[in-house]
């Protein structure tokens, strides 16, 4: 017993240590499961509601009224401009068709982001709006530039966002000139288009914007433009820098796009967002 | 002395609020300085390496649920940061942490710690450069973090409670 006890005086800290770090290495094993997912958005939505009370009181800029209604008209415009600039390309792609359907309707919801948890491989934003006024996850959030993020969850009056600089962000997107596909993700300090075969046409400056087939982002949202294709010597791949277009450190008021769901679409996908609600 | 053990956990929501609402405005290059690493290692060289362990745990564990982060993230990290800084503790400098030298050593190392794990833990790729997990997300957040520290320092009281 003595010795048990000598032991534990001498390396009581160890035992702690790897006590606690086996603790949290289950917690980050569990961390998707449904009920500590709920668990968040509760602690989540309390933390929000305690940000936004002392976020009020940060300086703000005059003329909110004003400024909210020119950024909304703003957001709108590039949408329109970013959808005519689609279907310019696709008239020249499609051009024997005699009509396409547009099926896409944006409805914005305004929100001014409250709190930012920046880290360099997870940035998030906390917005002023949640599920009172429609907000639910997977829905697209976007600034005059181009697409900020997604929803990742909402609470009554919140919505945490997961922003392109996450890197569990990955999102479907398009040369919008060449018309090649690839997954954009995170590195933790880039964003990047990996395993692009080498025989895809992309060029520096190409714009790049997020693809129909995605399963959650089914709009034609800006992302950013082609900053440096990496091109190894070795494999079949390339992989493609991209500069966004929006400063994501910088963005302080946004759009949720609250696009009705596509429900044939998303009854064929695996859809990730989907399945966090079984 | 009881309750002065529970002041970090009191202290953190104001210190939180901070780190969420404030420091984004002095972001370079999506990089910020770590508020709660500063707290978590002035604590663990106030009350020692086994009091840091439990505190870096705890308050990382908050940070996760009121951040959106990973769960478990921050716990793993700010536990291992406060086993590291935890060697910087004496017993004859627990009246004046903040202006010992041992200060801003701890805080860097565990700076460190905190930032290479944190990257391990949630963007652990096979193919990561050493130079970008040990530069750019090591050392600069914890040059930041510390420089950050540093001026914590310098403002603070120059009264001493020993």
């Amino acid at each position: 017993m003595r010795i048990v006890k000598n032991i534990w005086d001498q390396f009581k800290e160890y035992f702690v240590l790897v006590f606690l770090l086996l603790i949290s290495v289950l917690f980050i094993s569990r961390s998707d499961h449904p009920s500590v997912k709920n668990l968040k958005t509760t602690t989540f939505g309390t933390f929000a509601f305690v940000t936004s009370f002392f976020s009020d009181v940060l300086p703000s800029t005059g003329l909110k009224s004003e400024n909210t209604k020119l950024r909304e008209q703003n957001a709108k415009l590039m949408l329109e401009v970013n959808k005519l600039r689609e279907y310019g390309i696709e008239n020249v792609e499609l051009k024997n068709l005699l009509s396409m359907k547009d099926t896409v309707s944006y409805k914005l919801i305004s929100a001014r982001v409250i709190s930012k948890s920046f880290s360099s491989d997870q940035t998030t934003f906390t917005l002023d709006r949640g599920k009172e006024e429609g907000i639910k996850a997977g829905m697209a959030v976007v600034t005059g530039e181009g697409l900020v993020g997604i929803v990742e969850r909402s609470s009554k009056d919140f919505s945490l966002i997961r922003t392109l600089k996450h890197l569990n962000f990955r999102v479907v997107v398009k040369d919008q000139r060449s018309r090649f596909q690839g997954i954009l993700h995170w590195t933790g300090s880039q964003l990047i288009i990996s395993n692009l075969p080498k025989t895809s046409e992309i060029k520096l400056g190409d714009r790049i914007i997020t693809s129909e087939i995605s399963s959650f982002i089914g709009q034609p949202f800006p992302i950013g433009i082609v900053k440096k294709i990496i091109n190894p010597d070795e494999g079949y791949f390339n992989n493609v820098l991209i500069k966004p277009f929006v400063e994501i450190e910088k963005v302080d008021n946004v759009f949720i796009v609250a696009v009705i769901p596509q429900k044939i679409k998303n009854s064929v996908e695996l859809n990730y967002y989907n399945s966090e609600h079984r | 002395m009881k309750f002065e053990k529970i002041l970090p956990i009191v202290y953190f929501i104001p210190v939180l609020l901070v780190q969420v609402l404030i420091v984004p405005y002095f972001e370079l290059n999506g990089i910020v300085p770590d508020l709660i690493l500063i707290l978590v290692v002035y604590y663990t060289l106030k009350y020692g390496q086994l009091y840091g362990i439990v505190l870096g745990f705890i308050l990382g564990g908050i940070l996760d649920f009121s951040t959106g982060s990973i769960l478990g993230s921050s716990m793993f990290t700010k536990t291992l940061s406060a086993f590291i800084a935890g060697y910087f503790y004496h017993e004859n400098l627990v009246t004046s942490v903040i202006k010992s030298p041992q200060f801003l050593g701890a805080v860097f190392l565990a700076s460190i710690v905190n930032a290479i794990s944190f990257s391990l833990i949630t963007n652990f790729d096979i193919s990561l450069n050493i130079f970008s997990l040990l530069f750019e997300q090591g050392l600069l957040p914890a040059i930041y973090t510390t420089i950050l520290a540093g001026i914590i320092v310098v403002l603070s009281p120059k009264r001493s409670y020993s």
